[in-house]
């Protein structure tokens, strides 16, 4: 072999290692300086650690001054209900050691009667693993006091599981207290409440109930033979009663107003005819004095109108009374005026003019204030208690309008006010002028039902029915009324509020609600309840309307001529109809002449009447054969079956005889069959009755024939 | 390219062909090294693409055959000289996946700058093996040297299939099976 080879083959070995030293150098002062590089760090690393530590400390003195600062025991319980940890502090404050507490169970330190309570906390907490909770509980301190702690617990865990509870417990004994002493003053003063509420519905119902049959009586007796001495004695025992009426009533209803329970409810109302029921009653009421009461109505108001009619009423009934008051010769004058006339609304100017004392200039700002009359000695003078302008003035402002007065001593005063009032564009459906003097009443063919427990009230309203030649019945509660109700049929039930065994409320609901003989009848509230309350209640049930006892004789009889045509328009009805009115061919005439003596009002009341129950039985009847309810069908067969003869449609009832007495029998087909031949004929002679009440409401409104 | 390479390609060269021809195709080289190679030292890979050219044309043996030769050497060299390769390993599969897994992760630990191929593997089932090598020194005729002799060497009977992904050949797919 070449030497030369061997020699090259050994220098690159050579040259190799030196290379490999170098490097092996070159790694050796790099790891050197890692080596002091990592020194370094490792000082710094300590010095961090150090400070940490220092910080650290601060931190957990920091901590440790809080949690022994704190006005709170701190600490934490085991599973078993041991503390594990306790802020030093925390006992102190319930007189006991930190040893004493510490490592103890919770059961030694917590008011035996809370100890069941406490367990279960903290079972719950487990068993429904909650994170956090709080209870109040009872503990005894060192010298033997209760304390109420509150206390947050948190549930300490460690993988997910709770391993121990950590707690704030507070001294929550004053603030308990104060919380306890809280709710005792709210409870008294809601009782309180309650009890003003109650006494104010006793008050009206145990002062007017008496009151009802004082001024009831006295009306009897002043229409009994009595010399003149006698008939003094009465009027004064009348105008006293009734002064009484209204000072309570106006006590009532203030503090109703003050307390905001007066609602607005509005509804469609015939203003015009408001005005000229107004206008009679107070005709009537000024007869024996020398003033005349006028009413002036703008033309123009020819539509139905929304707004509270009965709240209107009343501020009419208040300023035209006042007005009376304290007039003694000239005339009242209600003039109404139309401000504004668009088809969505009318402002409707109101003016009650009297022409008498006046108000002096000084004391006109006064009148409008409560208990504040013009002066002592008229007070004395002219009675009242000096709310009946307060209230007026209140009920307007409730409605959207403002009471003002203008007034010359001496000369008289004028009350006016303005309301808006939604237009509903439908035209007033005009009645027959009402006519007050009217003593008789055309007689309905059921008797009146009237319910009402006391036996004086009875005894009243009883001799003034008479009177007036109507059939009546007495039930003595609710509970005998919905007897009597499915016993017989009714043309009308007055209904006392307030009895024993069943109310009032209770018995119309009934009556509105269940199937009996009178569902649809009218029902006349008799309550002893001031105006303005009991209204919402007896109309939302259904009622009709309602009469405020102690009521008058003329009361009575305008709540009774709403529902009853009087002789005297009677007699007016049928010398036009027999003039100009001809029912279709197809009803039977001497049926309708029979029953309704040709009075063309009561006729059309009577086919409204037949058009609203014919609709909603027969839509029952539908119901009924579409579920194939046997029962069903065979009872609404039963209910329209009579009302076609009414109509005097006798063919179309003898229809519903054969519906009725098929299904009696059992014979579903048949039935339905038949009453598949009969529908047409059926719903002709509704379409009929339908023509017939708008051309007898288009007659009546016009006077004039199609 | 690390400097082991070149000692051990050097050695092979040495022991197959004799002290003439390693010290041929060093001196035939143009190096930068001038072929003293230490295997702690880092070196060109141009010095290898030279040196085995130069053998090539020297031996009149075709360069995958030389790469193939020496990576069936450079097995029983790690198996001497690096006996700690093989403790964790019982089988031809479990050790050509070591290679990416546990040997080049110990050899970055030393050379933070060496630059290694990439060898990854999947296994199918229990009898097949996929093993991609990608690498821009374009040896997979290395790689398969390697494969042989460690299939050999763990007494496992196989096929091999050999296929370029691309074809300069920097990625190379070699497919497995046992027999």
């Amino acid at each position: 072999m070449d030497p030369k080879i061997l020699l090259r083959k050994l220098e690159r070995e050579i040259a190799a290692r030196k290379a490999a030293e170098s490097i092996l150098e070159k790694k050796a002062l790099e790891l050197f300086q890692t080596n002091e590089a990592l020194k370094g760090l490792n000082e710094t690393l300590e010095q961090e650690i150090e400070l940490r530590t220092e910080k650290m400390i601060s931190f957990d003195k920091k901590y440790r001054d809080l949690v022994e600062t704190i006005d709170e025991v701190i600490y934490h319980a085991d599973l078993k209900g041991n503390f594990i940890f306790m802020n030093q502090n925390g006992p102190a404050r319930f007189g006991f050691k930190y040893e004493e507490m510490i490592e103890a169970h919770y059961s030694k330190f917590v008011h035996p009667d809370d100890i069941e309570n406490t367990r279960n906390f903290y079972r719950n907490m487990m068993l429904e693993d909650k994170d956090n909770s709080y209870l109040q509980f009872r503990i005894i301190s060192k010298d033997g006091q209760i304390r109420w702690i509150g206390q947050s617990v948190k549930a300490v865990r460690e993988e997910g599981q709770i391993i121990k509870f950590a707690a704030v417990a507070r001294d929550i004994t004053e603030r308990k207290k104060l919380i306890d002493a809280l709710n005792e003053a709210k409870e008294l003063a809601e009782s309180a409440q309650k009890a003003e509420k109650q006494f104010l519905a006793n008050m009206s119902h145990e002062i007017r109930t008496p009151l009802n049959a004082i001024i009831g009586m006295s009306h009897l007796l002043s229409d009994t033979k009595l010399d003149i001495d006698q008939s003094e004695y009465v009027d004064v025992l009348l105008s006293s009663s009734t002064i009484l009426h209204s000072l309570i009533s106006d006590v009532l209803d203030i503090s109703k107003i003050d307390a905001g329970h007066i609602e607005i409810q509005e509804k469609e109302f015939d203003l015009i005819s408001l005005l000229k029921i107004l206008e009679k009653t107070f005709a009537v009421k000024l007869e024996n004095k020398a003033i005349e009461m006028k009413l002036d109505i703008e033309e123009g108001i020819d539509t139905m109108l929304i707004g509270d009619e009965l709240l209107l009423s009343q501020v009419f009934f208040n300023l035209l009374g006042n007005a009376e008051k304290f007039t003694e010769h000239g005339n009242i004058l209600l003039k109404v005026g139309i401000k504004e006339h668009t088809s969505a609304y009318i402002k409707i100017n109101f003016e009650v003019k009297d022409t008498g004392i006046g108000i002096p200039k000084n004391k006109i700002d006064d009148i409008f204030k409560k208990f504040k009359q013009v002066s002592e000695d008229k007070k004395f003078k002219y009675g009242g208690t000096g709310l009946g302008l307060p209230i007026t003035k209140k009920i307007i402002n409730l409605m959207g309008g403002d009471l003002a007065v203008e007034s010359i001593e001496g000369l008289g005063s004028v009350f006016h006010f303005e309301l808006n009032f939604r237009n509903t564009g439908k035209p007033i459906v005009s009645k027959v002028a009402f006519d007050i003097n009217s003593d008789s009443f055309k007689q309905p063919t059921f008797p009146i039902l009237v319910v009402e427990d006391n036996p004086l009230n009875q005894k009243y309203i009883g001799r003034l029915l008479t009177k007036w030649a109507f059939n009546y019945e007495f039930a003595n509660h609710g509970k005998e009324a919905i007897h009597k109700c499915n016993e017989k049929e009714y043309a009308l039930i007055f209904m006392d509020i307030q009895m024993p065994i069943m109310d009032g409320i209770e018995a119309a609901k009934n009556i509105r609600n269940t199937n009996n003989l009178n569902q649809n009848v009218p029902i006349i509230a008799l309550t002893a309840s001031s105006l303005l309350s009991i209204k919402d209640e007896t109309k939302q049930i259904g009622m009709n309307d309602f009469l405020s006892k102690p009521f008058t004789p003329l009361e009575l009889q305008i709540a009774l001529s709403k529902y009853f045509a009087t002789q005297a328009h009677q007699d007016k009805a049928i010398n036009e109809i027999d003039a100009k009115f001809r029912f279709h061919k197809e009803l039977d005439q001497s049926y309708i002449e029979e029953n309704y003596g040709n009075d063309l009002v009561y006729t059309l009341d009577m086919f409204e009447t037949f058009l609203d129950s014919f609709e909603k039985d027969n839509a029952k009847l539908k119901q009924g054969i579409s579920d194939k309810d046997i029962k069903i069908c065979a009872r609404y067969c039963h209910k329209i079956k009579p009302m076609f003869t009414i109509v005097g449609l006798d063919k179309i009832t003898t229809y519903f005889e054969s519906l009725e007495s098929l299904l009696k029998a059992n014979e579903w087909e048949g039935f339905i069959s038949t009453y598949n031949t009969v529908e047409v004929a059926i719903i002709d002679a509704y379409n009929l009755i339908t023509k017939e009440v708008s051309r007898l409401r288009k007659h009546l409104s016009a006077g004039t024939v199609d | 390219m690390k400097g082991i390479v070149f000692t051990e390609f050097l050695e092979m060269v040495e022991k197959e062909f004799g002290l003439e021809i390693a010290d041929h195709i060093i001196e035939n080289s143009k190096l930068e090294s001038q072929g003293a190679y230490t295997a702690i030292g880092t070196y060109s890979h141009d010095e290898m693409l030279q040196l085995i050219s130069n053998l090539s044309t020297k031996t009149e043996t075709d360069i995958p055959i030389l790469l193939k030769a020496f990576g069936r050497y450079l097995f029983d060299t790690f198996l001497s000289s690096y006996p700690g390769f093989f403790e964790r390993t019982t089988s031809a599969f479990d050790f050509l996946e070591s290679i990416e897994n546990h040997i080049h992760v110990e050899v970055r630990k030393l050379y933070s700058d060496a630059e290694l191929p990439s060898f990854t593997t999947q296994r199918v089932e229990d009898i097949g093996f996929e093993m991609i090598y990608s690498s821009e020194r374009k040896m997979a005729d290395f790689a398969e040297g390697l494969i042989e002799r460690t299939m050999e060497y763990y007494k496992t009977p196989y096929e091999m299939k050999k296929v370029n992904i691309n074809e300069e050949g920097s990625m190379v797919k070699f497919t497995i099976m046992k027999k």
